[in-house]
């Protein structure tokens, strides 16, 4: 019977704790959780953040900031439960192919940049043409970008010697390509090119731009119908790239498993000359093989000499409750020192013009790598994109597996991507 | 009835390592790359002994990822939901088993198709029940989530364990003047002990093991579990194999101890319960 | 017995409060998506079953639905007979060390799926597993196979792994069967001299065959469920050579935003495996009144 005066006394206990709590918090700040999966990249990267979280809330002593790390493959699930749960992160990164899905779900930063007093400052410093195709929906912008990844073609110096070939003078035209990466081939230790087969988001923009370089889209942009097969040139690109493997044998074995870690990894032991990749490439390659990044050059990609970007974006949930502290926090992140700071921690290529001119950046050959005129091409906008992925990584198995001819899976590829898109 | 000397003798020296050896290879490679340097992981030629041992791996992935902090998280969520699993299950069990009421074998047979749905579609009605709930990112989350899917194949599983005891030790029990509460707890319970430990060890591994809920409920790094630390080594561009296989083998190792120290339960209890259910 | 019975209910009710509170309720919720249309917003409206017809309507359904099937049909096959091959030679009568070989076999067991996933990717990986490092050495093959790469084996690859994590249970399971075999039968056999092989079949089969029955269908349902194994290893690829009911359900939800249809496909292999269980529970009775 002693037991229930002793439960009372915890419950009194309970109440008075949460009472207190409700005090404090009422009397103190808003907390912004802010959810990245970068932030699992590396112990520096990490600390980088924890360094400018506490150099916000000194600036901002009503606003206290939590640091959610994301694990990469699992980023959206996360951040769409939350969402969809009403338990949204305040401020997210997002991956820009993420964005399509997100737009109804997230709510426009514009005014509250504006009374953060940072938006005509990134609008003048961002590439308008990599907002307008990924971020801005209606005239609303729903997001900003912190960096671009250029990626070009990325090759081996001491291969190309050991081959024969002159190290600073990489393939220009796509018959010359092939020519280096046959002679660049020796199976079964090295191969001339590798191919992402494997299906991942970072696989899928280096397909897209097979079909961007060729002049082609995927889909139309105006997502209403598949453009992937529309001209000659299309068919042809496609049917190259596939050749590579399945005619040329100039890439390593297991194609469609091929993926950004199997790619990479190949690349830094030296068994694979070129591929297409950005600055972090040359670092992580560095990682695997220390050492590998002296013997490492990047270059435009042969014939359409574009590079092709990928990014990301900051943005708020719609059913967040601080925006106004959010955008604070965003201006904080999208600040030109911050920019250059993640550029270098997190070999980020910064997408503030300001902040690629900065020297320390310029001191990186990778980081600073030149972004031709018109290499932004975006990824396709829409909450289909899951779908059409599916059916672009369905298409290029078939076609490496050998199960179509490439030009048949493209028309098959082409009637689903019609079939999705009707839906 | 003597074994043949000669075919014993090839069991025990031949057969018997010979199967350990292919059987255990993928542990065995497990802790071999996570001993080895980065480097040494890509090179080939693979060596199947480390040129260059290192610890370092078993270091980075306890420290850098605060690998201790989600242990002793795990640790709290299994064990909480082992206890509330037996403390639960085992009457439930025992009613199953002693009692022909009605409608038990159309709820004995409901317990057993829980165990087919698809999970992953539980996920955002847990995380809103729980959200309602005030308990995302706790314990008790984890726990009720764990608790919910070990509780029907503990019932299953004890049912046939309490099925297995012959009913005359309840009735000379009650003879005795125990009520029939006392019977089970005082009498029936303690005879249970080989299904109770295969129980518990099944209801520890469902929350030692578990991995989406774990990740979706949780949203600091301090309420992280194992699983969850062990996917932060997967990243956007790199995976990190040596430091992952370090750490599967340290996460592992509480389950291994615990299978090898009751075993000899696991045995009695898993058949007594199938066998009679 | 009349106020006994009571006690019958007073016993299962926090387990039947707990399971309905924290798992049917959950359950009913998920599979009440079914029937609707759910928008990113999560914004719901009633659509009846269509749904169900689009899934139905699907190809990848169908061949995720053979998929499954025959994952789950040739792991709980193989995984029997490696269970009851690894329990009759611990269970072997001149075996030395015993309990160290038990505590040895049943490891796999304690190693979790995610953990076994990762370490048989690595093993099978194409360049730097060690699967192919020692194929090669031995001479065995001339160039790597693409273990996870190809459809002609992703499947076989998958299944493999999932064989050597989960043989312990049954092999646990049918030792304790053969252990309460009385010694008695396989004397009397022997003095009838029976071979060894007659033993295995007019004796210890009979005796193990409700155990049989009883490991298959537990691992049939495990087997059917899997996903984390299979997740990790191949994310259902190459060309959903892998695809199971549980990664499609989860592309479904997570990567395609198909709630609704998710649900539905849930919910259509909760009823098809439901019936499987009902079949084999049909056998399972037929086989016990026949003892």
């Amino acid at each position: 019977m002693h037991a229930i005066p002793r439960r009372l006394g915890a419950m009194l206990a309970g109440v008075a704790a949460t009472a207190l709590i409700g005090i404090t918090a009422a009397q103190a700040e808003v907390t912004i959780r802010y959810m990245d999966w970068k932030l699992n990249d590396s112990q520096e990267i990490m600390e980088l953040f924890e360094a400018a979280a506490l150099e916000f809330e000194e600036a901002n002593p009503d606003i206290k900031i939590e640091l959610v790390p994301a694990q990469w493959e699992q980023r959206m699930q996360k951040l769409m439960t939350e969402i969809q749960a009403g338990l949204p992160p305040d401020v997210a990164r997002v991956s820009v192919p993420d964005m399509g899905a997100l737009f109804p779900v997230l709510q426009p930063v514009d005014t509250l940049l504006e009374e953060a007093g940072a938006l005509d400052e990134l609008e003048a410093q961002l590439s308008q043409k990599f907002l307008d195709d990924n971020l801005r929906r209606d005239g609303r912008l729903y997001g900003v970008n912190s960096y671009i990844s250029a990626d070009g073609l990325m090759y081996n110096k001491r291969l190309f010697e050991q081959a024969g070939l002159d190290p600073d003078r990489p393939p220009e035209t796509w018959d010359e390509f092939l020519d280096y990466a046959k002679r660049l081939t020796n199976p079964p230790e090295t191969y001339g090119y590798a191919i992402f087969g494997a299906k991942s988001g970072s696989s899928a923009r280096r397909w897209l731009r097979v079909f961007w370089d060729a002049g082609c889209e995927f889909i139309s942009r105006d997502l209403t119908r598949a453009a992937l097969a529309d001209k000659p040139e299309c068919i042809e690109a496609f049917a190259r790239e596939i050749a590579f493997d399945r005619e040329h044998g100039v890439v390593p074995p297991g194609v469609v498993n091929a993926d950004f870690e199997f790619i990479i990894t190949a690349f830094a032991q030296e068994r694979v000359a070129m591929h297409m990749g950005g600055a972090n490439n040359a670092v992580i390659a560095d990682g695997r093989n220390p050492g590998i990044i002296e013997h490492l050059a990047l270059a435009p990609m042969p014939e359409s000499g574009a590079t092709q970007a990928g990014g990301d974006a900051f943005v708020i949930p719609a059913n967040a409750s601080n925006p106004e502290a959010s955008a604070k926090w965003i201006a904080h992140l999208m600040s030109r020192e911050f920019n250059v700071q993640q550029g270098l921690v997190g070999k980020l290529r910064p997408a503030r013009s300001d902040a690629i001119e900065d020297p320390r950046i310029q001191a990186d050959p990778f980081l600073s790598f030149k972004l031709a005129p018109d290499a932004l091409h975006s990824p396709y906008s829409t909450e289909k994109w899951g779908q059409l992925q599916e059916a672009l990584f369905d298409m290029v198995q078939s076609a490496l597996l050998g199960d179509e001819t490439p030009e048949e899976a493209m028309r098959t590829t082409e009637a689903e991507l019609n079939r999705i898109l009707a839906q | 009835m003597k074994p043949d000397p000669r075919i014993a003798l090839l069991v025990n020296v031949v057969v018997m390592p010979l199967l350990a050896l292919v059987l255990l290879f993928p542990i065995l490679w497990m802790f071999v790359v996570s001993l080895k340097p980065e480097d040494e992981t890509y090179s080939t030629p693979l060596s199947w002994i480390p040129d260059n041992p290192t610890l370092a791996n078993y270091a980075n992935m306890w420290h850098a990822l605060d690998f201790q902090t989600y242990f002793v998280n795990t640790l709290v969520v299994a064990g909480s939901t082992t206890l509330l699993a037996i403390l639960v299950a085992a009457p439930a069990a025992y009613g199953f088993a002693r009692f022909r009421f009605k409608g038990s074998g159309v709820l004995a047979t409901l317990l057993l198709s829980t165990q087919m749905f698809p999970r992953v579609i539980l996920i955002v009605p847990y995380f809103v029940i729980m959200r309602h709930l005030g308990l995302i990112n706790t314990y008790p989350a984890l726990i009720t989530i764990y608790l919910a899917f070990a509780l029907p194949f503990c019932v299953w599983m004890m049912r046939g364990y309490f099925a297995s005891i012959p009913v005359e030790i309840d009735e000379a029990a009650l003879i005795d003047g125990c009520g029939p509460l006392g019977a089970f707890f005082r009498v029936v319970l303690p005879l249970c002990l080989p299904g109770l430990v295969a129980t518990a060890i099944f209801s520890f591994l469902v929350g030692w093991n578990e991995f989406l809920f774990a990740l979706i409920m949780t949203t600091t790094k301090d309420m992280y579990v194992i699983t969850v630390g062990l996917s932060a080594l997967i990243g956007e561009y790199k995976t990190h194999w040596n430091e992952l296989m370090a750490a599967a083998i340290v996460g592992s190792l509480p389950a291994m101890i615990l299978y090898a120290l009751l075993e000899r339960y696991l045995v009695r209890g898993l058949a007594a319960g199938a066998t009679k259910g | 017995m009349g106020h006994y019975l009571r006690y019958g209910y007073l016993f299962i009710t926090p387990a039947f409060v707990a399971i309905t509170l924290a798992l049917i309720y959950p359950m009913l919720s998920g599979m009440l998506l079914s029937l609707q249309q759910v928008a990113i917003d999560f914004s719901t409206t009633f659509v009846g079953l269509a749904n169900y017809e689009m899934v139905l309507a699907n190809p990848v359904f169908w061949r995720t639905l053979g998929n499954t099937f025959f994952f789950a049909t040739v792991s709980t096959i193989c995984t029997l007979g490696v269970g009851l091959g690894m329990a009759l030679l611990l269970n072997y009568p001149a075996l030395r060390m015993r309990t160290l070989w038990r505590v040895l076999f049943l490891m796999p067991w304690t190693i979790s799926h995610v953990a076994a996933g990762l370490g048989w990717k690595w093993i099978l990986d194409t360049l730097y597993g060690v699967a192919n490092d020692l194929l090669l050495r031995i001479g065995a093959i001339s160039e790597p196979v693409l273990w996870l790469a190809s459809r002609d084996w992703a499947l076989a690859s998958v299944i493999v792994a999932n064989i050597w994590r989960s043989y312990p249970f049954l092999m646990l399971l049918l030792l304790a069967g053969l252990q309460a075999i009385p010694q008695q039968q396989y004397e009397t056999a022997a003095v009838d001299g029976a071979s060894p092989w007659r033993r295995f079949i007019h004796v210890t089969l009979p005796n193990l065959r409700f155990l049989i029955f009883v490991g298959t269908i537990l691992d049939f349902v495990f087997n059917v469920r899997q996903f984390d194994l299979i997740y990790v290893m191949t994310r259902g690829g190459p060309r959903n050579a892998t695809e199971v009911l549980p990664t499609f359900v989860n592309r479904l939800a997570f990567e395609f935003y198909q709630y609704g249809q998710a649900a539905a496909t849930a919910v259509l292999m909760l009823v098809v495996l439901m019936l499987c269980t009902i079949v084999y529970m049909r056998l399972l009775k037929v086989a016990r009144e026949q003892e």
